[in-house]
Order: C-alpha cells, then sequence, then structure tokens
C-alpha cells in the first residue's frame, strides 16, 4: 500500500513540476524545524531586550517581535503546528469518516439518506465558522483545535468514501464479490479499502491545507490558544498591531510562511485533481477505474 | 396533479429536516461546555432571580432532550437569547449589523465576478500556454492564501506605506457620523443625504475590504469559469461553431451560455460559505457586521450571541441555495416554454 | 482545382507507461484532390484518419494533435499556413462543414432560425428581416416542412434527421465552394441516411461546388461520389475515380473491402478484420494482407499512372 502511495507521488513529481516543488518545500519546512535547535543560535523563546521589533538584519534575518525574540526562530519553530495539527486532524477525520461512509455505502437506503441530509444541514453553517464555534463552545486549546478541525473534515471523507463505495456497487463489483463467498470483514479489508485508498490519499493535500487555514484563523482571532504560541495565526494576530506603525515584519513573515506551506498543500491537491484518482464519476463504468499508479483509465479533460 | 404536491411535501419534509439538524448543532455547541447552565445563564455572575427565571425558561433542570425541544421553540419565536456582554436580545443585535455584512458581501461577489469570468475565459482560450499557467497558479495561490493576511498586506501597502487608503476603523472616517439609516448602506445612504463627504468616506473605507474579499471570491472562481468553459469547448458543438468560421466573441458566448449553470451554481456555493471568510475580513477593518460580531462572541464566549450567529449563518446560506435553486427552475422553464 | 491536399503530415500527443510525453504520426503524408462539381468519397476503417485530415485542412485540430507539415491549396491559397484570423474567413463561408452526430453539433441554447441567421451575421453584416427570410428558404429548400414553425424550435426539439438537414442548412447557407460532410449520416435510420445523401448530392450537384464525403461505408461511395481516396493507417493506400477503382481495386485493403461489401449493404461501423497493431515500417497494412512477401518490409510507392494509383508493391494499374 505504502509503495503504491510512493509510486503515485513520484509520478506526479515526474509529470508536474508544481507538485515537485511542493514536496521540496514541504520537506524544507521539515528540515528547518528539525534542524533549527542546532543550527540556530536564538531559540524560539529567548528575548533580546536590546533589540526589540527589530528592522530584518544579518543577526535576525527576519527581525524580532515586540519582546525582542527571533522571529525566525519563531516562524520555524510554528512550523510544527502546521505538520501536526492537521495531521492529527486528518488521522482522526479518516478514523470517524471512513467507517461511517462505508457503512452508509455499504448499507445504503435510509441509513444513507439520513446521513447525507445530516451532512447537508450541518454543511449549510459556513465549516470554518461551525469549527471556530466548537472550539469557542470546548476552550481553547490545541486538542480542542485538531477535534473540532477533525469532525467537520470526517463529514468530507465519509461523503468521499460512500462516493466510492456506491460507485463500486453500481458496478456490479461488491455484488460480484459477495457472490464469489467473501464475508464482510473479507470483502471490506480486502475488496473495499484498497480500491477506496486512492480517493482518500487524493483527499488528503485539500483537507490538510483547508485545516491548516482553520487554524490560523482560529489563532488569528484569539480562539485557538490562550498562552502565546509560534502558532503563525496567533504570531500574526501579535503583529498586527506594529504593522499600522509600520514594523510590518512581526506580522508579514509568518503571514508569508503560512502562504507558502498552504500553497504548497494546494499545488499538490491540484496536481492529484489533475493526474490523480478521479472523484467518483457519474459513469458507473468509468467511475474509480484507475491503473496500478492511481491514474484514471478514462482520460479526464485535457488542461 | 398528485406528483408535484408529493414533490413539493417531500421537499418541505427535506427542508424541516435540514433546519432541525442546524438547530440541533447550535443546540449541541452549548452542551459541549462543562458547565452550560453558566454560559447560559447571563455571564459569570447572574442575579439570583434572572437565574431562576433562565432556568425555567431552557428547562436546565430537566433533561436534554427537554431542553433541546425548548430550545428548538424558542428558535422557532425568535428568542435568540441575550448577549451576557451588553445584556441586549442578540437577534436585534444580529439584524442592526446584517445590513453591513450584505453590502460588503455584495460588491465583493459582484467584482469577484468581474474578475473571475473574463480571467476565466482568457484562460480557457489559452489552455496550457503560459498566460493560462500564470492565471491557474496565481488562482491556486489566492486559494492558499489567508484572508486576514491579503487584508493585511493590501493595509500595509495603500494605508501604511502608500497612505492612499483609510484606516481599518469601520465603514466610515471616525470624525464623520453615520448618515440616517434607509438601506443601512452607509455610501447609498449618504448619497441619498446629498452628503458627500460622508459618501466619499464610505466608499473610501469600502475599497479594501471590498477588494480582499473580490480576490479571495475571483480566486476560487477563475478556476471554476475556467473549467466550465473547457467542458464546453470540448462539446461538438463549440467545435462545430467553429468549423462555421465564428469570431472569438460569439464563441465565447455560446460557451459561456452553455457553462452558466455550472458557473451559477459555483457562485451559489461559495456565497452560501461566504460569511465565513467575510468574518476575517470584518474583523481586520473593524467593519462591525454581523461576521465581526459572531468572533467576537467565539472569543468572549459569549454563547447565546455565538448560537444566534450559527443559526443565522445558516440560514443566510439556506437562502443563498434556494435563490439558486430558484433562478435555475425560471431559466429551465424559459427554455422549455419555447 | 478547387483543393489540392499534398503530403499532409499530423502527429498526435501519447503518453507513455511512465508518464513521459511523446508524439507519433497520425497521417503519415495524406495528398488528395477535389473538382469542382465533383464529390471526393474518402472512406477508411475507424481511426484511418480520415476526421482528422479534414480538421487538419480547416485548422480545427484538437490540442493533443499538432500539424507538422504539408499544403492544403484551396483556390491556390496554403489553408495550412493561413493566420487563424484568415481561416476564420474561409471556415463556414468558402468551405461549409457537415460534421458527425448532428444532434450534439447545434448550439443547444440557441433556437434554430436564429442559429441560421447567426451563420449568415459571421461572414458579412446582414439585414435581419432578410437573413431570416434566407434562413427560412434555406430550410424549406433542405425539404424541412414548415420550416417557419421550426424556426423557432430549439434542437432538442427535432429528430434527428432535421437536425441534420439543419446542419446541412448551415454548411451552404453562405454559399461555400466547398463542402465537407464528415459521416453526415452516422446514427440515422436508413431510410433517412439515403434521405440525407441524396440531398447532399442534389446539392453540390446544383450548386456545381466541390464535395467531400467522409464515410466508412463503400456503398455510399460508389452511389454518391465521384472519386475515391481510401485510407488506411494515416495515409492514402488508393485513390481514382470510383468506376476505375471499384472494377479493378489495385489495393489489397479495397478489395477486401469491397468483398466485404458486395452490395450497398455494408453498414457504418462495420470493420473490416480486427484491429491489428501496425507494424513500425515498411507497408502499415502487411500484418493483415494476405498477400503480403518479404517485399513489404519496405514501404510500397505510390504505384500508378494517372488519376488511378495505388500504394502497394503488386500494384497492377492499367491505364484507363
Amino acid at each position: 500500500m505504502i509503495g503504491r502511495l510512493l509510486r503515485m507521488l513520484r509520478l506526479l513529481a515526474r509529470r508536474r513540476a508544481g507538485a515537485a516543488l511542493a514536496l521540496v518545500v514541504l520537506a524544507g519546512f521539515a528540515a528547518a524545524v528539525v534542524a533549527r535547535p542546532v543550527a540556530w543560535p536564538h531559540p524560539p523563546g529567548a528575548q533580546d531586550a536590546g533589540s526589540v521589533l527589530a528592522a530584518p538584519s544579518l543577526r535576525h534575518p527576519l527581525g524580532t517581535d515586540a519582546n525582542g525574540r527571533d522571529i525566525l526562530a519563531r516562524v520555524v519553530d510554528g512550523a510544527r503546528y502546521a505538520f501536526a495539527v492537521p495531521l492529527a486532524a486528518l488521522a482522526l477525520a479518516i478514523l470517524l469518516g471512513a467507517p461511517l461512509g462505508l457503512a452508509a455505502g455499504l448499507g445504503g437506503g435510509w441509513l444513507d439518506s439520513l446521513l447525507r441530509r445530516t451532512f447537508q444541514g450541518i454543511g449549510l453553517v459556513p465549516p470554518l465558522l461551525l469549527a471556530m464555534a466548537l472550539v469557542a463552545a470546548m476552550g481553547p486549546s490545541l486538542r480542542h483545535v485538531v477535534v473540532a478541525i477533525g469532525l467537520l473534515e470526517a463529514i468530507v471523507f465519509a461523503r468521499a468514501m460512500r462516493d466510492e463505495v456506491r460507485a463500486l456497487h453500481d458496478r456490479g463489483f461488491i455484488e460480484a464479490a459477495i457472490a464469489a463467498g467473501n464475508p464482510l470483514p473479507r470483502l471490506v479489508l480486502v475488496h473495499l479499502l484498497p480500491n477506496t485508498l486512492a480517493r482518500i490519499a487524493g483527499e488528503v493535500p485539500r483537507q490538510a491545507s483547508w485545516a491548516l487555514g482553520v487554524l490560523a484563523a482560529m489563532g488569528f482571532v484569539g480562539i485557538a490558544t490562550a498562552a502565546d504560541t509560534t502558532e503563525w495565526g496567533s504570531m500574526i494576530r501579535e503583529g498586527v498591531e506594529h504593522l499600522y506603525a509600520g514594523q510590518w515584519w512581526a506580522a508579514i513573515f509568518p503571514g508569508l510562511a503560512l502562504l507558502v506551506f498552504g500553497g504548497a498543500l494546494r499545488v499538490l491537491a491540484e496536481s492529484i485533481d489533475e493526474h490523480g484518482p478521479r472523484r467518483a464519476a457519474t459513469s458507473p463504468a468509468l467511475a474509480g477505474a484507475t491503473d496500478r499508479a492511481g491514474r484514471p483509465l478514462s482520460p479526464r479533460g485535457a488542461g | 396533479m398528485e406528483r408535484p404536491v408529493r414533490a413539493l411535501l417531500r421537499r418541505l419534509g427535506v427542508g424541516l429536516f435540514l433546519a432541525l439538524v442546524v438547530v440541533l448543532t447550535s443546540f449541541l455547541l452549548v452542551k459541549l461546555d462543562a458547565a452550560p447552565s453558566d454560559v447560559l445563564l447571563g455571564g459569570p455572575t447572574p442575579a439570583a432571580e434572572e437565574r431562576a427565571q433562565l432556568v425555567e425558561d431552557y428547562g436546565l433542570d430537566r433533561p436534554a432532550f427537554v431542553q433541546f425541544v425548548r430550545y428548538t421553540i424558542r428558535v422557532l419565536r425568535g428568542e435568540l437569547g441575550r448577549s451576557w456582554l451588553t445584556g441586549d436580545p442578540v437577534l436585534g443585535e444580529i439584524m442592526a449589523r446584517i445590513p453591513a455584512t450584505l453590502e460588503l458581501m455584495l460588491y465583493s461577489i459582484l467584482l469577484g465576478t468581474l474578475i473571475a469570468v473574463p480571467t476565466g475565459v482568457a484562460a480557457a482560450f489559452a489552455r496550457n500556454t503560459a498566460e493560462d499557467r500564470t492565471v491557474r497558479g496565481a488562482s491556486v495561490l489566492g486559494e492558499a492564501m489567508p484572508p486576514f493576511l491579503l487584508a493585511l498586506l493590501l493595509l500595509l501597502v495603500f494605508f501604511r506605506w502608500l497612505d492612499i487608503a483609510p484606516a481599518p476603523s469601520g465603514r466610515i472616517s471616525i470624525v464623520l457620523s453615520p448618515p440616517t439609516a434607509v438601506t443601512g448602506s452607509y455610501f447609498i445612504d449618504s448619497i441619498i443625504m446629498q452628503d458627500s463627504i460622508a459618501a466619499r468616506s464610505a466608499l473610501a473605507q469600502l475599497v479594501l475590504p471590498v477588494v480582499t474579499l473580490a480576490l479571495m471570491v475571483g480566486a476560487t472562481l477563475t478556476l471554476l469559469v475556467r473549467g466550465a468553459m473547457l467542458a464546453q469547448m470540448d462539446a461538438p458543438h463549440f467545435v462545430y461553431a467553429r468549423a462555421q468560421g465564428m469570431s472569438r466573441e460569439m464563441l465565447t458566448m455560446i460557451a459561456l451560455r452553455g457553462a452558466l449553470p455550472t458557473i451559477g451554481a459555483g457562485l451559489a456555493t461559495q456565497s452560501a460559505a461566504l460569511l465565513g471568510v467575510t468574518a476575517l475580513v470584518e474583523h481586520v477593518f473593524a467593519w462591525g457586521g454581523v461576521g465581526q460580531y459572531g468572533l467576537e462572541a467565539m472569543a468572549r464566549a459569549d454563547f447565546a450571541a455565538v448560537q444566534g450567529f450559527i443559526l443565522v449563518s445558516a440560514a443566510f446560506a439556506a437562502i443563498m441555495h434556494l435563490v439558486h435553486a430558484l433562478v435555475r427552475r425560471i431559466a429551465r422553464i424559459r427554455i422549455r416554454r419555447a | 482545382m478547387l483543393l489540392d491536399v499534398q503530403d499532409l503530415r499530423v502527429e498526435r500527443s501519447v503518453t507513455g507507461a511512465q508518464g513521459e510525453r511523446g508524439f507519433e504520426p497520425a497521417l503519415a503524408g495524406v495528398s488528395f484532390r477535389v473538382v469542382k462539381g465533383r464529390i471526393l468519397g474518402l472512406v477508411g476503417e475507424h481511426g484511418a484518419g480520415k476526421s482528422l485530415a479534414a480538421s487538419a485542412i480547416l485548422g480545427l485540430l484538437r490540442p493533443e494533435a499538432r500539424l507538422v507539415g504539408g499544403r492544403a491549396l484551396f483556390e491556390g491559397q496554403d489553408l495550412l499556413r493561413m493566420s487563424e484570423a484568415d481561416l476564420t474567413r474561409v471556415r463556414g463561408a468558402r468551405i461549409g462543414f457537415v460534421v458527425q452526430s448532428g444532434h450534439a453539433t447545434l448550439d443547444p441554447n440557441t433556437r434554430v432560425g436564429a442559429q441560421l441567421v447567426r451563420a449568415q451575421s459571421i461572414h458579412r453584416p446582414i439585414v435581419k428581416a432578410e437573413a431570416a427570410w434566407r434562413a427560412e428558404t434555406i430550410m424549406s429548400s433542405m425539404g424541412i416542412p414548415e420550416p417557419r414553425l421550426r424556426a423557432q424550435a430549439w434542437p432538442h426539439e427535432l429528430t434527428p434527421g432535421i437536425v441534420q438537414r439543419v446542419v446541412i442548412g448551415l454548411a451552404l447557407i453562405n454559399e461555400p465552394q466547398l463542402l465537407i460532410a464528415d459521416e453526415p449520416t452516422a446514427g440515422l435510420d436508413i431510410t433517412t441516411q439515403v434521405q440525407i445523401l441524396d440531398l447532399l448530392h442534389l446539392e453540390v450537384r446544383r450548386r456545381r461546388i466541390g464535395g467531400i464525403i467522409i464515410t466508412r461505408d463503400l456503398g455510399v461511395v460508389a452511389q454518391y461520389c465521384d472519386d475515391i481516396a481510401v485510407m488506411y493507417a494515416g495515409q492514402v493506400v488508393e485513390q481514382g475515380p470510383v468506376g476505375q477503382v471499384f472494377t479493378r481495386p489495385a489495393h489489397p485493403l479495397t478489395r477486401a473491402m469491397i468483398a466485404d461489401a458486395p452490395e450497398r449493404l455494408a453498414l457504418a461501423g462495420r470493420r473490416v478484420g480486427g484491429p491489428v497493431a501496425e507494424p513500425a515500417d515498411g507497408c502499415a497494412y502487411r500484418a493483415r494482407c494476405p498477400d503480403a512477401t518479404d517485399r513489404c518490409l519496405v514501404a510500397p510507392p505510390l504505384v500508378g499512372a494517372g488519376v488511378h494509383a495505388a500504394r502497394c508493391h503488386f500494384a497492377r494499374i492499367a491505364a484507363a
């Protein structure tokens, strides 16, 4: 399974320079997080009373914040949140959403309709706002942020899973597997999961990018975390008042990190949309038909 | 005759169910909190008789199901409770802020569409060229752009550095008083009142927030328009239109007309969820609209206000979807009648 | 000489197993001619490159195909080297095009009459009432009953036969010098097929213009065309006047196709033999040819004299 994913990624990289660049950017952030403690003299929490809100210089390439802390160190440190929070939320979302979608897809009937309508109702509230309201209700903590984002993304994965399973069902795939004498657990593990994996994996970069945006928005508004952290949205919030006074670096550099990180995830998502597993097709004959590398057998519109 | 009635009833049933889900979501928000009664009961230190009244109203001493039923009834009556920060009814506070938000959204959707349609069309005609790639790259970047960062960048450049935009201090200059409310839009009201100074100030305050939101709308919409156009351009009738020797303008009209339902649906979906992005932009520009109100309520755990805000945002989305469904229906009838 | 296509070469982009992009030849030097007042039948199996040739001439190649070389002289001008703006003035005005699958070819969002009016407005300024009158006139001369009523209809309200008549009307309304019909009867029932082909034939004769009918049906060629060009794997393998080619076919493929369609019975879409991977070099047809020998490993020249020629080492062509 992992080999298949790796092959998919390698294929993406070869076909799309953008996707390759995006992977390099993400790897760069990861490398910086690992290397920072040994490679950079200023810890993210160290205050330098001598240089408060200092402009970018050789000593502090991205300047310092209102407490005299090195922004470069803090931006790099903040990447930990950009990796951890979306990943944790995704794990929760897939663990919750995939079984739900599987049940709806296999069960069909009233269960399917009930779930669909419930998701539709919840979907009426703009997801960003609902996620923020959930965190506000549970209280400010990163764990709650993960839960809120995970819950809302679970809907996305449940829908994706449901569509894939339905598509397989419509192709007679499931009937054939049952007719061949597969018991339910085997049907799910051996036949359904491998065939839906590509779609689930294809959804990951887009949802990670969304989660990152929500996390930052919460940090920016001030409902994600109580204490001051190096989370990028919170850093931007703390930098805003100085931005109006002309010391823009405290807000803009974490913002640019956010943009580059989120942009990399978006580019990855676009590449998958274009070359990766297709979303459940309306035509049952083509639905989910992919070759071994997870690419669609039927060509999507060029471009 | 029977089938339309059944279809209508079905749709009504679905609508009711969706509304129930929304109300339940809003209800559960408060149940998530460890001490929901404190949250509902008007803040940390409510008066004793006030507390008793609220316990009675909400049925807080009763099982959760009863509480939910009572909550639903109150919502149906339009009673969204009082904000513990101001002590005023939430519904009134939200209603007073709706015009500000609607004005911002309306202009942004218009401007965003004006940007996205020509750009998306041009990219589709230039498929896979450098021009197309540039447009797509910019759109993907726009989609990844946090709205508040874009707002801050625009403020930094146009307010702080170039000093041609006003400070992010709301809908009108702080030295002016708002015009008499007619439509609720400061700009239009100032014009009605023939107050050119107020009108100019209101317009200046609108520019940056509208541009921010319009770029956010435009980024997603451009990709949508491009995709919808390409789907049309691959259709046989488009190839045939080219074989007839049609000019670029005529071809554009033909493809755009076919792409219109897709673009409309995308615009409706986007508008329905736009309140989220709008809230962040309002927050930066101290716009004083519904979105800013909701975010502040969240930051201060003002729960009646948060619940009201969530209900209103869902209602707004529902209205957007309804409008879209209506427009589609009318368009289809027009075609069928012919 | 109305149209003289010489050595038309087109490549098609392909994606390999490893995701690498490349090009493979789709038209490998196609030549044919159309004379005023005569109809050329361009015949071949599915995928032989007939439609591709027509698209290339009109500059309507899809993004995945690209022109590599050749000339297409139309009234003395090379269409392949024209600017898009100049080509736009040729398409629809001097070359009319009838495409396959009629229903999908009309703009679904415009009434039929309005499409006929618009087609006129593309190439010259029009007076609305006069254009509408011309639209009705051409509809009735296409054999459409109640043209005034039908002009108000949307394309999806019409039967496939009527739609195809409208498409032919669209192709002729600007009085072109050349009419290209790409499988004009695909998907129609037999009676309608005959009516449509009769109409096409009649109009080309009456207007004394040139015509190309692209088809897979040799019967159509026998009945309605003056000249024939048989295509296989992106090449013309035999061409000549219909009478000569049908009485003395020189290429084995032509012989097989004629044997397969003794009368007008060959239905559109029927294949001669199964799909076979074409050999990389030598005669493209050799894998399926009953008469193939070692000589066929070398690409055959065009053998023949004057108007009748075939691309086969063993072709014997008697002077007409």
